[in-house]
């Protein structure tokens, strides 16, 4: 893939939040993942994610889509992970700039080299302090919690990406989604972030 | 005066006091010789075995491993290798089965959602019952501080102030003891019985809702002064110091119609002991009700350090009745009525016998029969919202897995 196919990509799901029909998205690698990520943080003012590793948002994520022979490089010659990597931050640093914000994290579990390895650490701390991001951890010894699917949902406009095989990253994203569905997702995020404990800061 | 032999305290009984010692050795770690804990490990399996059912039931096995599920799977891949089916779907069909692929992993992940909290807690708590181990922990230490008096009375026993003074003082560490675990047992059951539930609904009468009331606003009181003091030690210290300001303005007027000076110091004794009772009760049933037993500083830290509290108290007490020969008369005559001391030994090896083998049995054991009791529930409601799903999605997944067939032969049709 390009980054001129990621960024089409990106373009057909900003249409598709314009749009008035629910529209779905078959993801199948890291690059949907990172460009849905960025969508809902450009678009919408609260997002909660379940996720495994906080991955979208670790440099790891993105060293890998530079290593995959799929990818290209871009005209300058800057690899493409590298290429998301940058829009990201700056989708962040867009959705951390209203400080009512909310972006919400459950993580499966949590090792310290996570928070090591951040895209943009002073950006997500920054993001913490002002208490924009929250990051809860499940416990290793929760039951039921490899039951739940990974996946993240914003509101106004509605998106969610669900995630359907864990390794390969395929998932399942709806645009526009109707707001039963969304009430839904929310029932499913409260019960996880409720028994979540804060991860040490 | 009453005064122990020089037989001790336990006089012919000491062997069987080494016995129950030696048998509580076996209940003090989580393993295979420990007999209390196996029993309850066999119970332990069944409701692991419930939570693995439960699991499956809200994963829609039955729906996600049809055939059916299978092909819509197909319909909505990308793949272009995919050439059986993906030629032959149309837009339309693809976006019908992409939005039922994902309607089927809401409900499942809903399904799920609803029993996550009460599965988490019931496995908490069942993780967190420590009671079984550390009541024998605690039993052991106090029938070894038994041994410790039985020896000081053989030696001693012919001074009658070690006698009334080890006497008083072992008494006392055994009636604190009972009521610091009849505390403890009440908080474990506590536990077990909001173990599978979310919201529990208490029916109390006038007489408990007037108690609960003024425990309330013990425990208001309590709150009040928290910043004060970070540790429970220096919590208690303060409620107690306000408790007994307030007992001794109580003394103050209560002793005006005393004439007697032992009287006088009965009552000045007396209204002190509800000042140092009354926080500690209230802080005692706020943990009770704030379930101690999830605590994480709830561990064998935990019951030593009340331990000593106790023996130390105890220990206070004994030394304080060889000040007021007027209470110690009062409470010897109570403790050691006779010679061989057959109700202090009985009521000891009841305490010890319960405490170290029979609540540890019995309360689990209620405890975990209670939630298998609400997880078959909870079984029962999560199979039939899974087959109410299983209807509902069923007629609709096989109805889109034909359409592709029906579009082909009508697009062969001439």
């Amino acid at each position: 893939m390009t980054l001129e196919e990621a960024t089409n990509y990106y373009i057909t799901l900003v249409e598709a939040i314009n749009g008035n029909e629910t529209t779905y998205f078959k993801n199948t690698d890291r690059v949907h993942n990172c460009e849905i990520m960025r969508s809902m943080l450009n678009e919408s003012n609260e997002i909660n994610m379940f996720c495994g590793e906080m991955s979208v948002f670790r440099k790891g994520f993105y060293r890998h889509i530079d290593n995959d022979p799929a990818h290209q490089n871009n005209v300058d010659n800057i690899p493409l992970g590298t290429a998301l990597q940058n829009q990201l931050n700056g989708a962040i640093e867009h959705f951390l700039q209203n400080e009512n914000n909310s972006l919400r994290i459950v993580l499966e579990r949590y090792k310290a080299s996570y928070t090591e390895d951040l895209i943009e650490n002073t950006l997500i701390s920054r993001g913490i302090r002002q208490n924009t991001i929250q990051i809860r951890t499940l416990n290793d010894n929760t039951l039921m919690k490899d039951n739940i699917d990974h996946f993240s949902f914003c509101t106004q406009p509605n998106i969610s990406r669900i995630e359907q095989d864990k390794e390969n990253r395929s998932a399942l994203c709806a645009v526009k989604l109707d707001d039963e569905n969304i009430k839904s997702l929310r029932q499913v995020f409260m019960s996880l972030w409720n028994i979540a404990e804060p991860i040490p800061c | 005066m009453l005064t122990s032999s020089t037989n001790g305290l336990l006089g012919e009984s000491t062997t069987f006091f080494g016995v129950i010692i030696s048998l509580i050795v076996i209940c003090l770690a989580a393993s295979h010789s420990n007999f209390i804990w196996v029993a309850l490990n066999d119970y332990s399996k069944l409701i692991e075995g419930k939570f693995n059912y439960l699991k499956s039931i809200c994963n829609f096995d039955s729906i996600i491993g049809s055939d059916d599920y299978k092909k819509l799977k197909k319909f909505t891949t990308d793949l272009s290798d995919d050439k059986p089916y993906t030629k032959k779907v149309s837009e339309y069909v693809k976006t019908k089965a992409q939005a039922l692929e994902f309607e089927i992993s809401v409900k499942s992940q809903v399904l799920t959602s609803s029993y996550f909290e009460p599965v988490n807690k019931i496995s908490q708590k069942i993780e967190n019952s420590r009671e079984p181990l550390f009541a024998p922990y605690y039993t052991m230490i106090m029938l070894m501080l038994i041994f410790i008096g039985d020896e000081i009375l053989r030696e001693f026993g012919d001074n009658p102030i070690v006698n009334n003074t080890v006497m008083v003082t072992l008494t006392t560490f055994i009636v604190l003891s009972a009521i610091f675990w009849i505390f403890l047992w009440l908080a474990f059951y506590a536990g077990y019985q909001d173990a599978g539930q979310e919201h529990i609904e208490t029916k109390q009468n006038k007489w408990e809702k007037a108690i609960s009331s003024a425990l309330g606003k013990g425990h208001s009181l309590l709150k009040s002064v928290d910043g004060l003091s970070e540790t429970s030690m220096g919590k208690y210290c303060l409620h107690t110091f306000i408790w007994i300001i307030i007992s001794l303005v109580m003394y103050c007027f209560t002793a005006i119609p005393l004439s007697k000076a032992s009287e006088t110091l009965c009552s000045l004794i007396g209204w002190i002991a509800i000042g140092v009772c009354v926080p500690l009760f209230i802080m005692t049933d706020y943990r009770v009700k704030h379930h101690i037993n999830t605590d994480k500083n709830y561990n064998y830290g935990f019951l030593l350090k009340h331990l000593c509290i106790m023996a130390i108290g105890s220990v206070i007490i004994g030394c304080i009745t060889i000040l007021e020969p007027t209470l110690r008369t009062y409470l010897l005559s109570h403790i050691t009525g006779s010679p061989t001391h057959f109700w202090w030994k009985a009521s000891a090896t009841v305490f010890i016998i319960t405490n170290a083998f029979i609540l540890p049995l019995i309360i689990p054991y209620y405890g975990r029969k209670k939630i298998l009791g609400d997880l078959k529930e909870m079984v029962k409601k999560a199979d039939e919202a899974e087959q109410n799903a299983h209807k509902e999605l069923e007629p609709r997944l096989t109805e889109l897995c034909r359409r592709p067939q029906q579009e082909t032969h009508q697009a062969e049709k001439p």
